[in-house]
């Protein structure tokens, strides 16, 4: 079939009694050039007439440089935090059942819905030294909220969900059959866990991985509230850009923005790659 | 041939590869525990915080008129903003899921793009766009038009950030779909405009409706991106998050919060809204599902 | 190995699953559990592997009491109408896997491993796939290796449920009478799950009836399809002619007065002129006649089998009147 289909010029239908694509696709496209393609193409236009020795002052101050080490870092090790959880959470929910279960589930969602500042706002609250949870923390000598710590929380509960929501649908599609099999074959309930089941799910865990990173890197409402914002030590890329802009450092924003853009689409493409490989290596066999 | 002995339902076996009564319910408790600590406790201090110093207090807040203009122009923009993407978002699904052409997927991935975007960087665009040094910021300016730090400029952010949703949405399911309806709906002679509005419609009428709600609560909510063109001037700029923004950092807490439960509680509505429509989804089957 | 199963009973919530059923098995026995859905015959199936557990009774291998132990050591082969391959392994990999999961003291060399999957892939007839995915193998091939895979670990019983259900019927056919032929190389006792009586008559030393939780009849496929001991298991093992005094009777005329049962092929067919009954339809299936005739006092059509060469003989026509009657009948009470 798809060898009929390579010829195609390119977004030409293949013929359908169908009406409207000319109209639906012609608005479609206009309307995506007007709202996203031509405002990102000023970005990185804005970028490109910047010189290359200004593109460098304006990042590689050390300001900058922690802010984007902050960003990255701090979203790397929340995604993977969100991805044990979420991964955790997942298994319970469609394996475990309770009552209440269903509330349960469409709590899950509640980063995904709550806006942003209303979350950094509550986090804060939460897990200052004065609130619910940073008292407690306090007293064992943990300091949450205004330290990177306080970065990883925010990002963990904006995370959450996409590793969930992602994994949640391929754990309810495991065949019960297949772990009764690795049972019949003398499997332990650990090696059916590690061998059978958890392969199965990995691609889904890297995916959430991937949602809650791209997510957590560029992520502003919840984490400023909570991050204390010190240059050098708990100021993300997302607020020097913004502190750039209201001090009206325009090239300085655009440039921070353009690295920022690159280097989490460069981690993005590495982790879809290697992703490929595998899959691409269980085809081929070997 | 006699079949009153067949029964047809048997009932679900339960599984002996399931694990422990014991380790169960360690299991359910760390995970209730996790929900707890990282989703459910924010939500519930936003209202205990927000109620800390009473009703008089709470609704005193709401009723401040800066509260009350933030109120207004958050609806006022969430109402340009929802429309315009619930038509595109539409026109783009159908684009995309009635028709095979190639670059599809490219073109899916376009609709996704400002999902990946910072939100603050969806407001640069546009301050680059439009701002005192942007492109077309000077000339705007010289003939009367502001858009940065001004309604329009939040309008267009809003339309950037919330734009996947409503496509998001009704893609996957008008792919499942498929094209066969449409197809039966010509052949009997209905134009392009009837077969959307008779057929495709009632199909995707439940998914547009959480599509549009999605879409709404993040244009209400929406704080990064319209924080970097609002310009921050109150009772003028500044939508409902941006003003629980300004109420925190004077440490006024308890109206920040008091404005916050408003959005928290379109958040909840939201979710509810979804409960209700996923149970609708799985009470009626969806068409070529087979029943077991 | 031989199997007891004495008494044994199992309930899912409201619905009786198992009503104390006991039944044993011979050494090197093949035997078939047949039943509509619902008659508890995956259920006894999975109790004998280890899956569930019984509320009630005992099932012995070799005269040793299993409740209680579960799958893992029972060294039971399973075989699953799904096949439930593991889908992120080769072949050899799934073969390999029970051999491999092994507690280390008894664990094989990566090198007897080797050899004992290409065995077996070779028993099996697949061993040019060894390389593949599970996605990349026809039904018939996944259930070849499904089947390997359980041979790896060397069980002492086969069990097998509904292993051909979902594939097409040549294919089954070639298959049940490959696993027949395999069943008598190993002389492994075998118990297979099925609803398609063909099958189960056709392979197997035993057929075990069962419905509703209960076994209906043990014995040769010879035995339960000549001697029905109720009307279930005759009706179960294909299509059957009600009669009462000698006359036609409905399907659902329950009334217990000397209920006759007839095969389509044990019903004799001759022209009348002013006969009681019309024949409505007929179908020539390949070796046979089916004839479908209508009879006035009654609204089910008796259905008639004759061989070819009699239908042609008797120049039977659709809308000719005749008369039928029962030539061999089994009465139940």
């Amino acid at each position: 079939m798809s060898a009929v289909y390579s010829g195609w010029i390119p977004f030409k239908p293949k013929p359908s009694v169908i009406p409207g694509f000319g109209l639906t696709f012609g608005l479609t496209v206009t309307w995506l050039s007007l709202i996203v393609l031509i405002p990102l193409a000023a970005l990185f236009a804005r970028a490109a007439s910047l010189g290359p020795d200004e593109f460098i002052a304006a990042t590689a101050s050390p300001r900058v440089l922690a802010a984007l080490r902050l960003s990255f870092v701090t979203s790397i090790i929340a995604a993977l935090v969100s991805t044990v959880l979420g991964g955790f959470i997942a298994w319970v929910l469609v394996r475990h059942p309770f009552p209440g279960r269903r509330f349960v589930d469409a709590i899950i969602d509640v980063p995904f819905a709550l806006p942003t500042a209303v979350a950094g706002i509550a986090l804060t609250t939460l897990y200052a030294e004065t609130g619910w949870l940073g008292g407690l923390l306090a007293q064992i000598g943990i300091k949450a909220a205004f330290t990177p710590l306080g970065i990883l929380i925010a990002l963990v509960f904006i995370g959450l969900p996409f590793v969930v929501r992602t994994v949640q649908p391929v754990i309810e599609d495991l065949d019960h059959e297949t772990e009764e099999a690795a049972a019949c074959l003398g499997a332990s309930r650990w090696q059916t866990l590690r061998r059978i089941v958890f392969p199965t799910i990995a691609p889904a865990l890297v995916t959430g991985f991937t949602l809650a990173f791209a997510r957590g890197v560029g992520e502003y409402g919840s984490v400023i509230f909570i991050a204390g914002n010190l240059p050098m030590v708990s100021e993300i890329a997302p607020l020097l850009i913004v502190i750039k802009l209201e001090e009206f450092a325009y090239a300085q924003a655009t440039a921070i923005a353009v690295v920022m853009l690159c280097a989490s689409f460069a981690f993005l493409l590495a982790i879809n790659i290697l992703q490929r490989r595998m899959a691409a290596s269980r085809v081929s066999g070997r | 041939m006699s079949s009153a002995n067949i029964v047809l339902s048997v009932p679900q076996r339960p599984r002996i590869v399931s694990t422990g009564a014991a380790l169960r319910w360690t299991l359910i408790a760390v995970a209730l525990g996790v929900i707890g600590l990282l989703i459910a406790m924010p939500l519930a201090s936003v209202f205990a915080e927000a109620f800390r110093q009473g009703a008089d207090a709470y609704f005193g807040a709401l009723g401040d008129p800066m509260a009350i203009a933030a109120m207004k122009l958050t609806l006022i923009v969430a109402a340009i903003a929802v429309p315009l993407n619930l038509v595109f978002g539409v026109v783009g699904a159908w684009a995309i899921a009635k028709f095979e052409f190639r670059g599809k997927s490219f073109l899916i991935a376009l609709i996704d793009l400002p999902f990946s975007v910072s939100p603050v960087v969806s407001g640069l665009v546009f301050v680059l766009l439009f701002g005192m040094q942007g492109w077309f910021g000077p000339f705007l300016i010289e003939h009367g038009v502001q858009i940065i730090f001004a309604v329009p400029g939040l309008v267009l952010a809003t339309i950037f950030v919330t734009f996947p949703f409503v496509a998001r949405e009704l893609i996957p399911l008008m792919q499942q779909q498929g094209t066969q309806e449409e197809e039966a709906a010509v052949a009997l002679g209905a134009s392009g405009w009837q077969i959307f509005r008779r057929v495709t419609l009632p199909n995707i009428k439940w998914a547009l409706l959480y599509g549009v709600l999605l879409c709404n609560a993040r244009a209400m909510g929406e704080f990064g991106a319209v924080s970097v063109v609002s310009g921050h001037i109150r009772g003028a700029t500044n939508t409902i998050p941006l003003h629980v923004e300004i109420l925190y950092n004077e440490y006024n807490f308890v109206a920040a919060f008091a404005v916050a439960s408003l959005l928290a509680l379109l958040a909840l509505l939201t979710l509810a809204a979804k409960a209700v429509l996923d149970w609708r989804l799985s009470v009626s089957p969806k068409p070529g599902e087979r029943k077991t | 190995m031989t199997i007891d199963v004495a008494d044994v009973s199992k309930r899912f919530g409201k619905f009786q699953a198992l009503d104390s059923v006991s039944l044993s098995i011979n050494k090197g026995e093949m035997i078939t559990l047949l039943g509509p859905s619902g008659s508890g015959k995956t259920t006894l199936l999975r109790l004998i592997a280890g899956l569930d557990e019984p509320d009630g009774g005992d099932i012995l291998f070799d005269g040793e009491s299993v409740v209680g132990i579960g799958a893992r050591h029972r060294a039971v082969g399973f075989v699953f109408q799904h096949y439930a391959l593991f889908r992120h392994m080769t072949v050899f990999e799934n073969i390999a896997f029970g051999l491999r999961v092994r507690p280390r003291e008894q664990r094989l060399g990566p090198q007897e491993i080797h050899r004992r999957v290409d065995e077996l892939l070779e028993l099996v007839q697949v061993d040019w796939l060894a390389e593949r995915y599970p996605h990349q193998l026809s039904g018939g091939q996944r259930q070849r290796v499904a089947l390997a895979r359980a041979l790896a670990i060397e069980p002492k019983v086969l069990l097998l449920d509904e292993p051909f259900g979902a594939l097409d019927a040549k294919v089954r056919k070639e298959l049940r009478r490959w696993l027949r032929r395999l069943h008598d190389r190993t002389n492994m006792t075998s118990i297979l799950v099925t609803h398609d009586q063909e099958e189960a008559l056709e392979i197997a030393d035993r057929v075990v009836v069962m419905g509703d939780g209960r076994i209906e009849q043990v014995g040769s496929p010879e035995d339960v399809y000549e001697n029905p001991k109720s009307a279930f298991v005759l009706e179960f093992l294909g299509t059957v002619n009600r009669f009462r005094n000698g006359r036609p009777a409905n399907a659902d005329d329950t009334k217990t007065d000397e209920i006759l049962l007839a095969r389509p092929h044990e019903i004799g067919i001759e022209a009348e002129v002013n006969g009681p009954s019309v024949i409505r339809f007929i179908a020539p299936i390949g070796s046979t006649v089916r004839l479908e005739v209508e009879t006035p006092s009654i609204t089910d059509l008796i259905e008639v089998e004759l061989p070819r060469f009699q239908f042609k003989r008797l120049g039977l026509k659709a809308g000719d009147r005749v008369r039928v009657t029962p030539l061999k009948v089994h009465t139940f009470r």
